[in-house]
C-alpha cells in the first residue's frame, strides 16, 4: 500500500466531486476563448479558474473521515503523512492542470512571445492558493472554506492583502517579489499543518460522539 | 504458547469532557475472539475505533502485536469495519469492492447509495474481508442487515480467518449475534468493561443469547454486584 494506492483511494471516493471536473472544463474553454481572441488578456483569462481552484481545492477532510468514508485507507498499511500528501495532490490537481492547460494556450496563441500564465506570479497565485486552500480545509469543511474565501475576495482591504488574484502576472523582477516570497513562505504553513492533522488527528465517528 | 495480538491495560477513552468508558483491560491472542457486547451508547464503536487506531486512548494503553495501534497497521494486516453507513454513497459498488485488492469484487455498476442496506454492509465486510491474511479482524455490528445467506458467509469467513492465525474483535449490542463464537466476552456497560470468559459464562455448554443477555442485564441493574454464576 503506497502513496498511488492513496491517490486511486481519493480518486475512488470522488474528493473532487465531477461537478466541479466539469466546472474547470467550462472555466479552462472559457479562458481559452479569450486568450485565443486577446492573447495578452492571460490574466484576465486565469482569474475565474484560480477562484474555482480555491474552492475546489478546499476539499475537506475531516468530515468525510468523520463519517468513515476514509477507514479503508486510514486502516491499510499506508502512513499517514502519504494519506495526507495524496489527499493533497488529488484535491489541487484538476486546478493546476486547468492552469497548465491555460498556459501552453496562451504560449500557443501568442506563439511564444508571452507566458503571463506562467510567470512568477501567477505560479505563487496558484501553489499558495493550492496549500492555503487545502491546508485550512483540513480541519473545516468545503461550505464553510466557501464562505470564509467569498469574505476574503469581497472585502476590499482584506481582498487587497490576502487575495492571490493579485499576483496574477506579476515578475519576480517586479515590485510584487515580497509578496511572491510571502504568499510562497506563508503557503508552507497550512500545508504542513494539514498534514500534521492527518498525521496526528484522530478520527472519531460522528455517529459515536 | 500465548500469542498476544491486541492487549488493553487500563483504557479510557473520552469525547473531550465526556467520558466514554474507563478500565478496560483484556489479552486477545491469535485464533481468539472476543465479543463486546452492551447497549446502545455504551462505547463499542469508540472502543473499535481505539483497537483500529483511529482514535488514540485517553489513558491506558491499547497495543496491537505490542505497538501502538496507529503504528501497528501499517505492519498488522487490519480489516476494520464500521457499517454500511461509512460507505461513500456516490461511489460504485464495483471501484469500492476493487479498494482492498485492486480485484473486482462485484460487477455491481451502482452507486452505493442506490444498493439495499443489506447489500451495502455486504459490499463493506467483503471488501475488508478481501484483504491477504489480516492478523486482525474488528468488526462492528458486522451482522446488522445480513440476510441468512450473507450471515452464514460471514460466519464461515470469520471462522477460516481466525483458524489462520487471526485474532478477531466483534461488537454488537444483541446477544443472538455474538453467542456461542466468541472466547472473550466483553461486556461494556455503565461506562465500564466486565471481560468474562465463554467458559467462566457457561461452564457446560456452550454460551446461548439468553445467558448473554441475563448477564447484561444483571451488570446494568447492578455494576458493582459480583457475578454470580448464572443457571
Amino acid at each position: 500500500m503506497t502513496l498511488v494506492y492513496a491517490i486511486r483511494y481519493f480518486f475512488v471516493v470522488a474528493v473532487v466531486p465531477p461537478v466541479f471536473i466539469a466546472g474547470f472544463i467550462v472555466a479552462v474553454a472559457a479562458a481559452a476563448v479569450r486568450i485565443t481572441a486577446d492573447p495578452t488578456s492571460a490574466v484576465e483569462a486565469l482569474t475565474p479558474l484560480l477562484l474555482l481552484h480555491l474552492f475546489v481545492a478546499s476539499s475537506g477532510y475531516q468530515i468525510p473521515a468523520r463519517r468513515g468514508h476514509f477507514d479503508l485507507l486510514l486502516t491499510s498499511s499506508t502512513p499517514r503523512w502519504q494519506i495526507g500528501l495524496a489527499h493533497c495532490l488529488v484535491s489541487i490537481a484538476p486546478g493546476i492542470l486547468g492552469w497548465l492547460c491555460v498556459g501552453l494556450l496562451e504560449l500557443a496563441a501568442s506563439h511564444g512571445a508571452q507566458a503571463k500564465s506562467l510567470a512568477a506570479g501567477t505560479c505563487a497565485a496558484f501553489l499558495a492558493s493550492s496549500f492555503v486552500a487545502w491546508g485550512t480545509a483540513v480541519y473545516s469543511s468545503r461550505v464553510a472554506c466557501a464562505i470564509g474565501w467569498l469574505l476574503v475576495m469581497t472585502i476590499p482591504p482584506l481582498a487587497r492583502w490576502v487575495s492571490p488574484v493579485r499576483l496574477l502576472g506579476a515578475t519576480v523582477s517586479g515590485p510584487a517579489r515580497v509578496a511572491i516570497l510571502v504568499a510562497l513562505g506563508a503557503a508552507a504553513i497550512p500545508l504542513a499543518a494539514g498534514v500534521f492533522g492527518i498525521v496526528r488527528g484522530a478520527t472519531p465517528l460522528e455517529v459515536s460522539q | 504458547m500465548n500469542d498476544v495480538v491486541l492487549s488493553a491495560c487500563d483504557v479510557s477513552a473520552r469525547y473531550r469532557r465526556r467520558e466514554v468508558f474507563h478500565g478496560i483491560s483484556f489479552e486477545l491472542c491469535a485464533n481468539q475472539s472476543l465479543g463486546v457486547i452492551g447497549p446502545n451508547g455504551a462505547g463499542k464503536t469508540t472502543l473499535l475505533r481505539v483497537i483500529a487506531g483511529l482514535l488514540p486512548a485517553s489513558g491506558g494503553e491499547m497495543q496491537v502485536r505490542g505497538l501502538a495501534p496507529c503504528q501497528a497497521v501499517a505492519r498488522v494486516n487490519v480489516a476494520y469495519f464500521a457499517g454500511d453507513f461509512t460507505l461513500p454513497g456516490a461511489v460504485r459498488a464495483c471501484d469500492w469492492g476493487s479498494l482492498a485488492t485492486g480485484d473486482a469484487l462485484t460487477p455491481e455498476r451502482r452507486r452505493i447509495r442506490t444498493l439495499s442496506r443489506g447489500t451495502r454492509q455486504l459490499l463493506g465486510l467483503r471488501t475488508v474481508l478481501s484483504r491477504p491474511h489480516p492478523g486482525l479482524v474488528v468488526l462492528d455490528e458486522p451482522w446488522e442487515g445480513l440476510d441468512v445467506d450473507a450471515s452464514r458467509w460471514l460466519s464461515r469467513t470469520l471462522d477460516a480467518k481466525r483458524d489462520r492465525g487471526a485474532a478477531i474483535v466483534l461488537a454488537s449490542h444483541d446477544p443472538h449475534d455474538l453467542a456461542g463464537i466468541c472466547d472473550l466476552y466483553l461486556f461494556l456497560v455503565n461506562r465500564c468493561g466486565t471481560l468474562l470468559k465463554a467458559h467462566e459464562l457457561s461452564a457446560a455448554g456452550p454460551v446461548t443469547p439468553a445467558l448473554l443477555a441475563a448477564t447484561l442485564e444483571r451488570l446494568q441493574v447492578d455494576v458493582t454486584a459480583p457475578l454470580r454464576a448464572v443457571s
